[in-house]
């Protein structure tokens, strides 16, 4: 139906390593010793595509379809509503100051994918004496073995790609300091946990990092903060990262049109397999993190009734806006046939997408519980993007400091 | 220090190189392969297969797959009812091969095997080299390099089958007062050599390319008999009226259509036929054309295969001159007015002497039949450089060693348009087994008619001949043209039986009996669509209790053709004289002669240079640009 890639849908959620601080910049590390645990629960909606005018439009273009020697059948067309739900997973650890590991276990709940099928009558037909209905249309295709998609309810509690991350706080270099600045690196590599789509099935997702098209295989960031203190606490903090994801080629198999005969068979012409070469992200952030509310600061068992350490615990409350600008290059089919090739990568032009980011985070710190909650929007239709399908998220989440300082 | 400044600047440079990569990878965009690659084959029959299948082996399956696997076969295995019902040699249960799914495969490749013995082994062995080249089968290629004739054929008997079963016009008339003073005015409204007899403007109604009535009242009205075995569904009896290049439609809801179920008594019987009377709101204008269309669908549903539908009759027209006119019937065609439901069809026309500007001989051609959203993605200019013979080219398929037009470096070119006839191998099949019959295609492929000529005539003349002389496969409509201003036409048959009419062929100044240009406009020129002119009555005879009716009666491109033929008529008018390869790319483009879904290829042969302008690739083929070919010059050894 979409060129032999089924409804292929991406959902693009805001899911990426976030440093547990509710001090949310972007250079923080743990403390050496230090455990965090995050558990994250994401909901990332996705409606909406931007063509290569920045023009908003259905993820899936109309697809015409012929009656054999009788012309233009008539216009499927289709308003897919996608939704993706993620227990995300993460674990921290400081294994020095200046160096901070992790590990991302997203795990998707549920995908559902609603087609919201139409129609759009063609030419006149002599055989049945009228043009095709959308009724007429899927029994004229379902006498020949091609059903109607109906909706998808899949990967139920299905790993996605696991991450495995490091982020290391550079040293404070000499042409820092006048600016204030501070300066990390990031690494991150994804392994190979999820699943792909089902490629005989047309409206389905998968779980793996092309089919959220997220994040990268691997990435690399560069990260930097310049905080701004009042009274010696930092209440506002400006952030810029810039990063570079790579994504891997991967093998893809062809769909045979075991299901869908009509529609999906492209296996004959094009291989048993093709390569799918993912584009590469390159972009950055700039956020702005600030802080309303520091206290109170109370003495408590987890600053070792230290009040003076406890004042250099996360602040209570951090508002947290960013905008991220991410450039998407062009996904690269390799197959046996070059035509169909080019049908898949026409819809994968190299492009952007404008991502506004919006935060909440609440520390419990201070008052004596290791406990804090988060709260994170992304949204990528407020801002047009450019050949991309834009994926709105929203993240709640909580954190336990498991070993403490 | 030197050292290390040079190793930083080394790094640097690396570092440059990385980030450059990086950008270059990101920014780097896809291209669209080539839409119409052109081959260059030279050699033997199978080195010149060989090559086109090796330069296009993923083509080759791609067209096998989406034209074949995953459109006509699937949708040729739903007629298997209609068609098992009649020929129980497709019965699934007597006969298993032709169950699960098989039929259509089975109906092709059993064709496909009866046709190849009639294929020349030149071209076979170019098959062959195809197969071997795309690595595919070569019953794949055997298969795709006779669809088309197996095809259209099974599809002549099936709609056949269909518009018998559909309501059926069977009369037409004047209706009311106007009845009665066409009976007085003098004039032999119906052209029959008597004047004003008796019921002189009540006519068996048949399909006509030309007005079936003269003269006619200004304040007339018109009658229709509907008949059907099932009964005739009232509601969806739709009646047009064109006048002056309008076109109205009527339907039960409207005043000015009256109906009446023909029969006495006070329970009238719903299968009796329906008299469909429309009385235009305001008279008619005078010495002008009006056409009168009607259609209507049977009162019973027909559930297999889906979706249910009744059955419904051709749109039938019939066409009247009003008082005044003044001219005999030939001079008003029975074109009416395309209401959206028909496409301009298939066309071709060759021009020469006083129709071009040079004097030159120009032929073209727009091909239109199906492209089913993927035949249009496999077109391929072939450019043939045999061991001997001239060379030559035509426009074409991946997979298929012939297309429907093409010209040879003698400077003979030809076009081949589809048209209808129950006068086809198939017919004579089921004639001569009858209800054990199989739907089996015999005759030389169109498509290997068209590269016989192509590598053998010297002439246009010859190619006729060749054509004439060729058992054909189906019905189709060739022009053939050469350097020296020879045009010709040839209607062509399967000649099923000795008494049947058989193929014929005519020059471009050809009259018909009453004086008139049989398919010329002004005699320098020839034209055609996918009917048949020479040939109006291609068939008539008995088959199973049926009555097989010509092309006229029943076919869906017939009324469809006429008006295609005017138009491109009008067009080749408008610019006597004018014409060149580029005026004619400009001719081809206009909207009223191309079928924006089933246009497949458009191709202008400039024979005097032995260059050919080929657009297609894009539906409809006239959007794309022409691209130009030259075939090398040749003096025949």
């Amino acid at each position: 139906m979409s060129r032999g890639q089924g409804l292929a849908l991406f959902a693009s959620l805001a899911f990426c390593l976030a440093i547990p601080s509710a001090w949310a910049a972007n250079t923080v590390t743990l403390p050496q010793g230090t455990f965090v645990l995050d558990e994250g629960w994401v909901d990332a909606v996705t409606t909406t595509a931007f063509d290569n005018n920045r023009k908003p439009q259905s993820l899936l273009l109309p697809i015409d379809r012929y009656e054999p020697g009788g012309g233009l059948q008539g216009t499927i067309t289709a308003k897919p509503h996608v939704r993706y739900r993620f227990l995300v997973s993460q674990l921290y650890y400081g294994l020095t100051d200046a160096l901070t590991l992790a590990v991302g276990v997203p795990l998707v709940t549920s995908t559902t994918i609603d087609p919201h099928l139409g129609w759009k009558s063609g030419d006149y037909q002599s055989s049945l004496g009228r043009a095709y209905s959308e009724s007429d249309f899927w029994q004229w295709a379902q006498s020949m073995g091609q059903g109607k998609p109906g909706t998808f309810n899949g990967n139920s509690n299905t790993m996605s790609d696991m991450i495995l991350g490091v982020r290391y706080r550079l040293p404070d270099y000499g042409f820092l300091q006048p600016l204030g600045l501070r300066a990390a690196l990031g690494v991150q590599i994804a392994l190979p946990t999820g699943k792909p789509q089902d490629p005989e099935q047309l409206v389905a997702a998968g779980t793996t990092v092309w089919d959220l098209n997220n994040y990268g295989d691997a990435e690399l960031h560069l990260l930097f903060d310049r905080p701004f203190l009042w009274d010696g606490v930092p209440r506002l903090n400006l952030g810029l990262d810039a990063y570079y994801a790579w994504l891997r080629p991967r093998e893809m198999v062809s769909p045979t049109g075991s299901k869908n005969p009509l529609l999906l068979t492209a296996s004959p012409y094009i291989g048993k397999t093709y390569t799918l070469d993912p584009g590469d992200f390159a972009g950055g952030t700039v956020s702005i993190d600030a802080v309303p509310l520091v206290g109170p600061t109370w003495s408590t068992y987890i600053s070792g009734h230290s009040l003076e350490k406890a004042s250099t615990f996360p602040p209570l409350l951090t508002l947290i806006a960013g905008y991220t600008w991410l450039h998407v290059g062009q996904t690269g089919f390799a197959s046996q046939s070059p035509m169909w090739t080019w049908d898949h990568e026409k819809v994968f032009m190299p492009g952007f997408k404008n991502t506004v980011r919006l935060g909440a985070d609440l520390s419990l710190l201070r008052v004596g519980l290791p406990l804090q909650f988060y709260v994170r929007s992304a949204n990528q239709e407020w801002v047009p993007g450019q050949n991309i399908r834009a994926s709105n998220s929203l993240t709640l989440g909580a954190r336990v400091i498991l070993k403490f300082w | 220090m030197a050292k290390a400044g040079t190793r930083k600047a080394q790094q640097g440079w690396w570092g440059l190189a990385l980030v450059a990569g990086l950008i270059f990878a990101a920014c780097n965009t896809a291209e669209p392969p080539d839409s119409l690659p052109i081959l260059h084959l030279h050699g033997t029959p199978y080195q010149r297969g060989f090559q086109h299948g090796s330069a296009m082996a993923s083509e080759v399956r791609s067209f096998y797959t989406t034209m074949l696997s995953t459109s006509l076969l699937p949708y040729l295995n739903r007629q298997q009812p209609d068609i098992a019902a009649f020929l129980k040699s497709y019965d699934s249960i007597q006969h298993p091969e032709y169950g699960s799914g098989q039929f259509s495969y089975q109906l092709l490749s059993e064709s496909a095997l009866e046709l190849e013995k009639s294929i020349p082994a030149d071209l076979v062995a170019e098959m062959h080299g195809i197969a071997d080249g795309a690595s595919v089968p070569y019953m794949q290629v055997l298969m795709l390099n006779t669809f088309v004739d197996s095809v259209m054929g099974a599809r002549a008997i099936t709609q056949y089958l269909q518009q018998i079963q559909s309501p059926v016009a069977t009369q037409f008339s004047l209706a009311g007062a106007a009845s009665a003073t066409a009976s007085g005015d003098g004039i032999d409204n119906d052209e029959d050599g008597q004047t004003d007899e008796l019921a002189e403007c009540t006519l068996p109604y048949a399909p006509t390319a030309v007005a079936t009535l003269r003269d006619v009242p200004l304040n007339s009205a018109f009658r229709f008999v509907l008949k059907d075995a099932d009964g005739i569904d009232q509601s969806s009896v739709r009646v047009q009226l064109v006048v002056a290049g309008k076109l109205r439609t009527y339907t039960q809801k409207d005043a000015q259509l009256a109906m009446t179920l023909q029969g006495s008594g006070s329970k009238p019987d719903p299968t009796a036929p329906l008299e469909v009377v429309l009385t235009p709101p305001e008279p008619l204008p005078a010495a002008a054309i009006v056409t009168i269309a009607v259609q209507a669908s049977d009162a019973k549903l027909v559930l297999d295969p889906p979706p249910a539908k009744a059955r419904t009759m051709r749109i039938e027209q019939v066409t009247v001159t009003t008082a005044g006119f003044g001219k005999p019937l030939p001079a008003a065609a029975n074109l009416g007015l395309s209401d959206g439901t028909t496409q301009p069809t298939s066309l071709a026309f060759a021009l020469r002497k006083a129709a071009t500007k040079d004097g030159g001989t120009l032929l073209a051609a727009h091909f239109s039949l199906l492209d089913a959203g993927t035949s249009h993605k496999h077109c391929v200019i072939q450019i043939h450089q045999p061991d001997s013979g001239p060379p030559f080219a035509f426009v074409g398929w991946a997979g298929l060693a012939y297309g429907f037009s093409g010209m040879s470096a003698r400077g003979v070119a030809i076009a081949a348009n589809h048209s209808d006839t129950l006068n086809n191998p198939l017919v004579a099949a089921v004639k001569k087994k009858l209800l054990l019959a199989k739907l089996v295609d015999t005759g030389i492929p169109v498509g290997f008619a068209v590269r016989q000529a192509l590598q053998a005539a010297k002439t246009a003349k010859e190619a006729a001949d060749m054509l004439v002389a060729t058992p054909q496969s189906f019905g189709w409509n060739y022009l053939v043209a050469d350097a020296s201003g020879d045009l010709r036409a040839v209607e062509a048959l399967g000649g099923i039986e000795a008494s049947a009419p058989h193929t014929v062929a005519y020059p471009a100044d050809a009259r018909d009996s009453a004086g008139s240009y049989l398919s010329s406009v002004r005699g320098d020129d020839v034209l055609t669509t996918v009917h048949y002119r020479a040939l109006a009555d291609d068939f008539t005879g008995k088959l199973l209790g049926f009555n097989l009716q010509p092309q006229r009666f029943w076919d869906t491109y017939y009324y469809a053709s006429l008006r295609t033929y005017a138009n491109l008529a009008h067009e080749i008018d408008k610019g006597y004289g004018m014409f060149d390869a580029k005026m004619l790319q400009g001719t081809l483009r206009t909207a009223s002669l191309v079928d924006p879904h089933d246009s497949m290829q458009a191709s202008i042969a400039d024979l005097a240079a032995r260059v050919l302008w080929v657009a297609a690739g894009q539906v409809p083929a006239t959007n794309a640009n022409f691209v130009k070919v030259t075939l090398p010059a040749w003096s025949e050894p």
